[in-house]
């Protein structure tokens, strides 16, 4: 099956000496992510790249590779300010909100 | 089938002559120096160097001494160059990529082909491969809706096809004054299909609406999931699984599709 996602993207860049083709990050939060032809966006919603985050990570990996494509190092938690974080949508959806039982 | 160690490193084709087939599209020749083998269904990644790279299905059936063949509609900024190409023009061609159709569930049963405006490009091969295996495939029936009689790709070759004993249906959106043939969508063309649909194959490529109307309707007039097939399209960067652009649901379209059976997507949201 897929390899592990290791999301970057093919382009041309042209210089008064050449051209090259390199690739350069990308990540599917952005959305043209996902653009096609005539400007076409899937997934111009916020929410349904969010939700493709947590899909991804949680529910598509382990069907694809059965692995969670999380490693659970917890940066997004350290950085999210708005508590969207893998560790908190993950609990939250189980019933067990962690600020529900800090509080 | 790439040239070497590096998967992104595209094999130089040269444009050995250009068809235009109706408004905004034209049919590539492409010869290569090693023949590179592909079925139908599949796809290359196709490039300009300095413009960039779009994936694009092959619309010859493969043959040891001809040249690909894609037949490529002008949609954007890579398609553009594409066509301000000559013939003697280098193009990029890397793959091919994908799975391709199932040919053997056609085995000894009706094949229903329904197409929609340039997605009669990947359908073609299939339609050369059941005339070049006639003992392979029952009655096949060719339904095909372009926007306008303009707009109908590979009108030239479909007298060709009639006489090769494969019904062709053809339907537009807006008929000229010379038009005579039918005026609606592809899908009320359903009755004229003298094939039991219930045991009969279908392979769908259009427009996203299209896909989903012909996919839904075959199903519920019986025919089942797994051999109701068709092409689905996306944002493709790097063709082999790699960078997630073509994700679709759980599945990539670039390795797990492009072709795909209605049992395999009718739970995802396409795209
Ligand atoms: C499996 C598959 C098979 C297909 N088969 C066919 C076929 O047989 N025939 C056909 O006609 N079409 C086919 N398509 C559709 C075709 O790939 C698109 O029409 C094509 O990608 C459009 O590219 P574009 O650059 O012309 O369009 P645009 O809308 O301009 O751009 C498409 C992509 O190119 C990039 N881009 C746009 N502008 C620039 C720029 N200025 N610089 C750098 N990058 C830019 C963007 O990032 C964008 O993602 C197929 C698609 C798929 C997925
Ligand atoms: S915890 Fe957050 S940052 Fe770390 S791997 Fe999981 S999703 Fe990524
Ligand atoms: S195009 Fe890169 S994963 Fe499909």
């Amino acid at each position: 099956m897929n390899a592990a996602a290791v999301f970057m993207t093919v382009t041309d860049r042209t210089y008064p000496d050449g051209i090259e083709r390199i690739r350069l990050w990308d990540t599917c939060l952005f959305k043209g992510f996902t653009r096609m032809a005539g400007g076409i966006l899937p997934n111009e919603k916020r929410m349904l790249r969010t939700r493709r985050w947590y899909y991804h990570k949680l529910i598509h990996y382990p069907e694809v590779l059965n692995e969670f494509g999380c490693v659970g190092c917890g940066r997004c938690a350290i950085t999210c300010p708005g508590k969207i974080d893998m560790a908190t949508i993950a609990t939250e959806i189980k019933g067990l909100a962690i600020n529900g039982e800090e509080e | 089938m790439t040239n070497g160690k590096n998967i992104y490193l595209p094999v130089n084709g040269k444009i050995e002559e250009i068809i235009p087939q109706g408004r905004d599209v034209s049919l590539f020749r492409v010869r290569t120096q090693m023949p590179l083998n592909y079925v139908p269904g599949q796809f290359f990644m196709v490039s300009v160097w300095g413009a960039g790279e779009v994936p694009i299905s092959v619309t010859s059936l493969f043959g040891a001494d001809k040249a690909v063949e894609l037949c490529i509609r002008r949609a954007g900024f890579v398609t553009e160059t594409i066509h301000s190409l000559k013939a003697g023009d280098p193009l990029w061609l890397r793959g091919p990529y994908g799975n391709g159709f199932p040919l053997e569930i056609s085995k000894n049963r009706d094949a229903v082909v329904v197409a929609g405006g340039i997605g009669m490009a990947p359908l073609r091969p299939l339609i050369e491969w059941f005339m070049k295996k006639p003992e392979d495939v029952g009655r096949v029936t060719l339904l095909y809706g372009a926007k306008t009689p303009e707009d109908i790709v590979f009108r030239d070759e479909m007298e060709d096809w009639k006489e090769r004993g494969i019904k062709v249906l053809l339907t537009v959106d807006r008929a000229d004054e010379c038009w005579k043939g039918h005026v609606g969508l592809v899908t009320g063309l359903w009755q004229e299909v003298h094939s039991d649909l219930k045991k009969a194959t279908a392979y769908i490529c259009g427009p996203e609406v299209m896909i989903k109307a012909a996919m839904g309707e075959l199903f519920l007039f019986g025919m089942p999931e797994e051999r109701i097939i068709t092409t689905l399209e996306a944002h493709m960067k790097c063709g082999v699984g790699k960078c997630g652009h073509c994700y679709t649901g759980p599945r990539y379209i670039c390795t797990d599709g492009p072709v795909f059976s209605y049992r395999e997507i009718k739970d995802i949201s396409i795209p």
